[in-house]
């Protein structure tokens, strides 16, 4: 099987299971034809740039901020190489590129395809298991620490958006670690490193945090992941966790009122704020959709040494082009023809 | 106890409480600790008020849906994507929400 095929198949799976119509606060299709073919060939010309300056499939891969960030936009990408009408042999080019980037990035199956989404090695998780200072679990603490993931969950979505929220965090695990907690234990990484993205919101730049990461050890409870950084399990995730370590800034958190504390924050900060864009107009959010988008291309950008902001004739065609209206009871592409859309290798798209 | 809707098990476990319709954000201040919040859909504006139900009912919505999400993180049951919770089950209604099943009961 090829690399292309495993993506898709993996791909269909993850898509098997969502649902088009939850997307907030628009879907994907009405934003992406504003932006795919332009975006498709700087992504190209960017990646020619790094060919030639030798980067290293890992250097590549990281142009696009991780692994699941990758994931995340390539669908989208493979539609723009169709739309910009990019020769087949270049569109190979550009995905198994990325693709090979992908793989670097990851020390597991690049596409999670076993439910694991492994960023780190048996070695490094046995370091970080012995490196830091756990804490054990009681269930007030359990729920506490649940509560402060989904708000800085929540407050990511409505930074970044549905389609790539990943811009701003990895989750990923489950890595043993019964060298260190005993039997049918897993390690479970949530790290969200870009929670104040000043550049994208500027008037966030003074709400405090930057970063968030936890560290949880589950016992006895079937974890996976899937390609979207999904977890997934059977029964409740509170309560199955044993040991921790919790992080702001890169410093600990040690105390319940602590974690109580900066969960308050995080859901006043991101329900101020989503509430603020669900109030947008339409013509607003799709500039500010196309804006993550570019964000997200921001270190390619960089390295081709550009600004990371959408380009001008992209925003015209908001203007000339008026809204892409979907029908709110459309209930979108079958999956035979989405798989169709994101392969490179037939030239189909949904236009 | 009857079966009133079927939909898609998001987070699994089982919950009872009283339903609070949740369309707009004037909707908010009816959810109180322990009940069963019932919406088209969730968006992270309603993070603050998905923390004190006990379960979620959405009419849309998948696995990875922002309901399902935050509901597995919390570890109280959810149901997605029933297509019509908002439109069948009234305020203060009580509900079993299964959502190892993916289905909601209204209490005899």
């Amino acid at each position: 099987m090829s690399k292309i095929d495993k993506f898709l198949d993996a791909l269909m799976l993850t898509f098997a299971a969502m649902d088009e119509k939850s997307h907030w606060p628009l879907r994907v299709e009405e934003v992406a034809p504003y932006f795919s073919d332009i975006e498709a060939e700087d992504v190209l010309k960017g990646l020619r740039q790094a060919e030639k300056a030798h980067l290293s499939a890992r250097e590549i891969g990281m142009l696009f901020i991780g692994p699941s960030l990758l994931r995340e936009i390539l669908p989208d990408l493979i539609i723009g190489l169709k739309a910009a009408k990019v020769p087949l042999k270049d569109r190979l080019w550009c995905v198994e590129l990325l693709l090979k980037g992908l793989k670097a990035m990851q020390a597991g199956d690049p596409f999670c395809r076993d439910g694991v989404n492994a960023l780190q090695t048996p070695e490094e998780t046995s370091t970080l298991l012995c490196d830091n200072e756990w804490r054990k679990c009681d269930p007030k603490t359990s729920v506490a620490l649940h509560k402060l993931s989904s708000s800085v969950l929540s407050l990511l979505w409505g930074l970044y958006f549905y389609p790539w929220v990943n811009v701003g965090f990895e989750i990923h695990g489950p890595y043993d670690s019964s060298s260190k907690f005993g039997k049918n234990t897993v390690l479970l990484v949530r790290d969200f490193f870009d929670i104040c993205p000043s550049e994208l919101w500027p008037a966030l730049s003074n709400r405090g945090y930057h970063s968030v990461k936890l560290l949880s050890v589950y016992r006895d409870v079937k974890l996976s992941i899937d390609m979207f950084d999904h977890v997934m399990h059977q029964g409740n995730l509170p309560s199955a966790m044993i040991a921790f370590c919790a992080f702001v800034d890169g410093k600990p958190l040690k105390t319940n009122e602590e974690i109580e504390n900066l969960n308050k924050d995080m859901l006043s900060i991101g329900t101020d704020h989503s509430s603020r864009v669900s109030q947008w107009r339409r013509e607003e959010l799709v500039c500010k959709f196309i804006e993550i988008r570019y964000y997200c291309l921001r270190r390619l950008a960089q390295f081709c040494g550009r600004s990371w902001m959408p380009p001008s004739k992209v925003l015209s065609r908001v203007e000339e082009w008026g809204p892409i209206e979907i029908p709110p009871d459309e209930s979108g592409l079958s999956l035979e023809l989405l798989k169709r859309a994101f392969d490179p290798r037939d030239r189909w798209y949904p236009k | 106890m009857k079966i009133i809707l079927k939909g898609v098990a998001a987070s699994s476990g089982k919950a009872t409480g009283k339903a609070k319709i949740v369309k707009t954000n004037a909707d908010f201040q009816k959810v109180t600790e322990g009940d069963v919040l019932i919406c088209p859909t969730s968006n992270p504006s309603m993070t603050i008020i998905m923390q004190k139900a006990c379960g979620i009912v959405t009419d849309y919505g998948g696995l990875g849906s922002h309901a399902a999400i935050v509901a597995r993180e919390l570890g109280i049951p959810c149901v997605v994507g029933t297509t019509q919770a908002t439109q069948i089950i009234t305020d203060q209604t009580e509900l079993l929400v299964d959502g190892d099943k993916g289905v909601v009961y209204v209490k005899d």
